[in-house]
């Protein structure tokens, strides 16, 4: 853990660890970096075929992204790009929540327009259904040839910056420490939490996720007359202005943001957590194909990686990557996308609307 | 009649023929083509993504109302969407009339400034006024509020006493918004209004209250009803408000669902559509019955002479109510945006230890945000340019009641008032669903911003430049045609340069209205294309709250740049001109 503002849920030993996880770290730990793995898959091109990629990309001379991570994460990502890829400047243009595959999709259906090359989403169910529909590209080029198989979706989607969702509060408003999602249900709390609405289906999947690990809490919680917030960096702002106390769901990276400005702001990571990866892909109608495979390779790499992870804000499948926070000392669940189903998710959503009501 | 004479007297006339110089299809059949040309050309614009929605909406056997219905708290929805829309034009009637008549009563040395204060509101786009008033009066850190509770009596208090994030804060908001057009109708048919009988009735010694409810109001009926009309469709279509304040209250009104509707893919626009069909559905009734209650539009353009005197009593009390105004809707959120814009963050403090210009520097070297600025200033301007000229021959076309076939002008005058009947954000929603589509696909790119600009604005281009040429009178043009002049030489040369002011102001108010537009580009914005209120909606989303005021006080500041020149370029203070 790098930053000393996070505060930890120091009652008990964890009680159990993702498996998932604990494999894919261990998948991650293991892989050899050299040349021997970059053969056996097909994210592999020759080096002569690599360099020809760069060449068409600098011709290109742009590359646009669409994220849906913090502002702060984004301006790491765009100036450690741009600085190891002259002649390639990287537009990224932030957009939250479900609405990012909303205007992909839309710009898959109008090919004339200049839009994303690539993106950085937290959707990924929908992008392991265009893996299958055929939408995106696979990545290429060395980094990309070195990532761990265990970390991709489909063969396409890198999953990236693996991070805990978060509590935060307040704290000129909550004197006595949050350790865990049974505190947001103290009576002086009531009318003074947040959480994010129902944005994104990561969201949903984390409702879900707390509502099944702690029978009970959800219906208590909605009776707190939770203020909902149509982003996490609405909800921890508001938390930091003290508009409400305490927020339910947030990430590092938003909460750092705020710890920078020295805001009276604590974040805390539940034990146990739940949380999730980005997905980085690269859509098969981009403009900038050559720019798009560059990028993506960019994300992959250490250099990429230490941008995405920050000091300490995320994890990195990839050793080597300095700040990447250590998931073994976390525990941290991810979601296991091959049990997520849109009607599980959608049933959800008809419990949680109920709860607090739509929207 | 005549026109009919004409048509025939000119095919009887030896060496008339039908076709060269003189002849019957050059003199009436190429000029009636032209205006239904034109009558096509915007019946397209303004026709085709109404049409297309509404058969969206009833497609599949009406499936899409099914849809509806199964939303959750849709009748919560709808109520609402209704008590907002009314509650809303009702206090915006009360506020502008009030402030038409305290205008009227103002001392000559502060009237000139007095009564455009009023008009100041207008400057302030929406998004940042609503913004500015969630700084002002969020619950437990609006300054507002944390002012208030410093006062005895509130000093028990853990938050409010105001809740901004509540249907009765929509409702102010909304109502304050709205009252400066209440007020630009009414005091207009203030000042035209002889004031003999409120003489009469002073004299008999009735106060000014009683004067102001037997004699003013009254005879202010016409103003007030038109006024209402307009606000309510203002309010049955507001969205900034509901969008911005409603979310974390869990508000929502019919223009809203239809805006999350674009959030998800794939969209659902049959949903949409049946979503618009009620307040589609109450806009044209609105506009119909005014058109039943006022008759034709020309009768209320005043242009006789005003009384000669002005006997109203002046009072400084009147200046205090519209300083008053001028504070709580202007000059408060502005200040709480400047306070937010320097501040590190938003903080529940009314005194921050440091002050910063670290969110200005983000925001002007943010590509994507300045590239947004230049955008709403560049489709506006070009939307301007496309609807001045466009306007003007509509109007011109709508008062030539013997040259152009009836049908035609029929058309161009159901096509200047359907903008103003549909509400931007459900319009947007159909200029979302036809233009991402063959076979005009311009999703995506600047075009279909100037296209939904155009669209929205036609109705008020029209109207405006219609007032001005009534205003101006026929006999100038008719005199330059006696004379010889062309029909081109006699636009350019004789009725343009009488109307230039007027034009300004047209001009000059629909730079604000599309600079601050902010309904309809969030729905047809693509994640590249957008505009500065597209941007400053991502940034509230995205919570960066310090952003969101130094964009707003950026669209003030552009706001005034595009009036001055407008005024300018006019000669004169355009909004002199607005009535």
């Amino acid at each position: 853990m790098k930053n000393s503002q996070f505060g930890s849920s120091n009652g008990r030993a964890p009680q159990r660890r993702a498996v998932v996880l604990a494999a894919m770290l261990a998948l991650g730990a293991a892989l050899p970096s050299g040349h021997a793995l970059a053969q056996a898959n097909s994210r592999n091109v020759p080096a002569a075929e690599w360099a020809k990629i760069q060449e068409a990309a600098r011709k290109e001379g742009k590359v646009v992204v669409y994220a849906t991570m913090g502002p702060a994460v984004h301006d790491r990502i765009v100036e450690a790009f741009n600085a190891n890829n002259p002649g390639i400047k990287m537009e990224l243009v932030r957009i939250v929540g479900s609405a990012l595959t909303a205007k992909v999709e839309q710009e898959r259906l109008a090919p004339n327009v200049a839009g994303g090359d690539m993106m950085l989403t937290a959707d990924i169910r929908w992008a392991s259904d265009a893996v299958k529909k055929g939408y995106l590209k696979t990545p290429v080029g060395p980094a990309a040839a070195a990532w761990p198989d265990a970390w991709m979706r489909g063969g396409q989607v890198a999953l990236v910056a693996p991070t805990p969702w978060v509590i935060h509060y307040n704290t000129n408003l909550v004197k006595t420490p949050i350790t865990g999602y049974q505190d947001l249900l103290r009576p002086e709390l009531a009318g003074k939490v947040g959480g994010t609405s129902l944005v994104a289906e990561v969201v949903t999947l984390f409702y879900k996720w707390v509502d099944e690990t702690n029978p009970g809490f959800m219906e208590k919680f909605a009776a707190q007359k939770v203020k909902m917030y149509p982003s996490t960096v609405a909800s921890a702002n508001s938390t930091a202005s003290g508009e409400i106390a305490a927020g339910i769901f947030s990430v590092i990276p938003v909460d750092n943001a705020l710890h920078a400005q020295k805001a009276p702001f604590k974040t805390v990571i539940p034990n146990p957590s739940y949380g999730f990866a980005y997905g980085a892909a690269i859509v098969s109608w981009a403009k900038n194909p050559n720019a798009a495979l560059v990028a993506q390779d960019f994300i992959m790499s250490v250099k990429g990686q230490a941008a995405l992870v920050g000091n300490g804000e995320a994890g990195s499948p990839i050793p080597g990557v300095a700040g990447s926070l250590d998931l073994s000392k976390v525990n941290l669940q991810l979601i296991d996308w091959d049990k997520v189903t849109p009607e599980a998710v959608k049933a959800y959503e008809t419990r949680w609307n109920t709860l607090f009501g739509a929207r | 009649m005549a026109h009919g004479d004409s048509l025939m007297a000119s095919a009887g006339s030896p060496g008339r023929a039908w076709w060269g110089p003189g002849g019957l299809v050059r003199r009436e059949a190429v000029p009636q083509l032209a205006w239904v040309l034109l009558a096509l050309a915007v019946g397209f614009l303004v026709l085709w993504p109404v049409l297309q929605l509404q058969w969206r909406a009833f497609a599949e056997g009406g499936s899409a109302f099914s849809r509806l219905m199964a939303l959750p708290r849709i009748g919560t929805t709808l109520t609402t969407t209704v008590v907002l829309a009314v509650l809303s034009s009702l206090l915006a009637v009360v506020i502008g009339t009030l402030l038409a008549w305290c205008a009227s009563m103002l001392p000559q040395r502060v009237r000139r400034v007095g009564e455009l204060a009023p008009l100041l509101p207008l400057v302030v786009p929406a998004v940042a006024a609503v913004t500015g008033w969630i700084f002002l009066l969020s619950p437990r850190v609006g300054y507002l509020n944390m002012l208030l509770r410093s006062l005895p009596g509130l000093d028990g208090l853990e938050e409010g006493p105001f809740n901004i994030y509540s249907v009765t804060g929509i409702i102010i908001i909304t109502g304050m918004l709205l009252s400066s057009f209440v007020y630009v109708f009414v005091f207009t048919g203030l000042k035209n209004m002889g004031q003999e009988l409120e003489a009469a009735a002073a004299a008999c010694g009735a106060s000014p209250a009683m004067r102001f409810f037997t004699i003013t109001l009254p005879l202010l009926r016409p103003s007030i009803i038109f006024a209402t009309g307009v606000v309510f469709l203002l309010g049955l279509g507001q969205f900034t408000a509901p969008l911005l304040l409603g979310r974390t209250a869990k508000i929502d009104v019919l223009t809203t669902e239809m805006f999350y509707l674009t959030e998800r893919f794939p969209i659902d626009f049959g949903l949409g559509a049946a979503l618009g069909s009620p307040i589609l559905v109450l806009g044209l009734m609105v506009v119909l019955m005014q058109k039943l209650a006022l008759g034709e539009q020309r009768r209320f353009v005043v242009v006789s002479a005003r009384s000669k005197y002005n006997l109203r009593e002046t009072r400084w009390w009147a200046a205090v109510v519209i300083g008053l105004y001028l504070l709580v809707t202007t000059v408060l959120p502005l200040l709480a945006l400047i306070y937010v814009s320097v501040s590190p963050f938003w903080t529940g403090s009314l005194i921050v230890p440091e002050l910063t210009l670290r969110h200005w520097s983000s925001v002007l070297g943010n590509k994507g945000l300045v590239d947004a600025i230049w955008t709403s200033v560049a489709t506006s301007v070009i939307g301007i340019a496309i609807l001045i000229p466009l306007g003007f021959f509509m109007a011109f076309a709508l008062l030539q009641s013997t040259r152009i076939a009836k049908p035609v002008r029929m058309a161009i005058d159901l096509f200047a008032t359907l903008p103003i009947a549909v509400p931007a954000s459900l319009m947007g929603f159909g200029l979302l669903f036809v233009y991402s589509q063959p076979p005009i696909q311009i999703y995506g790119t600047t075009a279909v911003l100037v296209v939904t600009y155009v669209t929205l604005m036609l109705g008020h281009s029209t109207r405006l430049q219609f007032t001005t040429l009534v205003a101006t009178g026929q006999e100038f043009l008719e005199a330059s045609k006696a004379s010889g002049a062309g029909p081109m030489r006699s636009l350019f040369q004789v009725l343009l340069p009488m109307c230039r002011k007027g034009i300004a102001a047209t001009a000059a108010l629909t730079f604000v209205l599309l600079f601050h537009e902010f309904s309809a580009s969030l729905m047809v914005r693509s994640a590249r294309t957008q505009v500065i209120g597209s941007v400053m909606y991502d940034v509230w989303a995205g919570g960066i709250y310090s952003q969101v005021a130094v964009l707003a006080l950026i669209m003030v500041v552009v706001t005034v740049i595009g009036v001055c020149i407008a005024g300018w370029l006019g000669g004169t203070d355009p909004t002199q001109q607005k009535g």
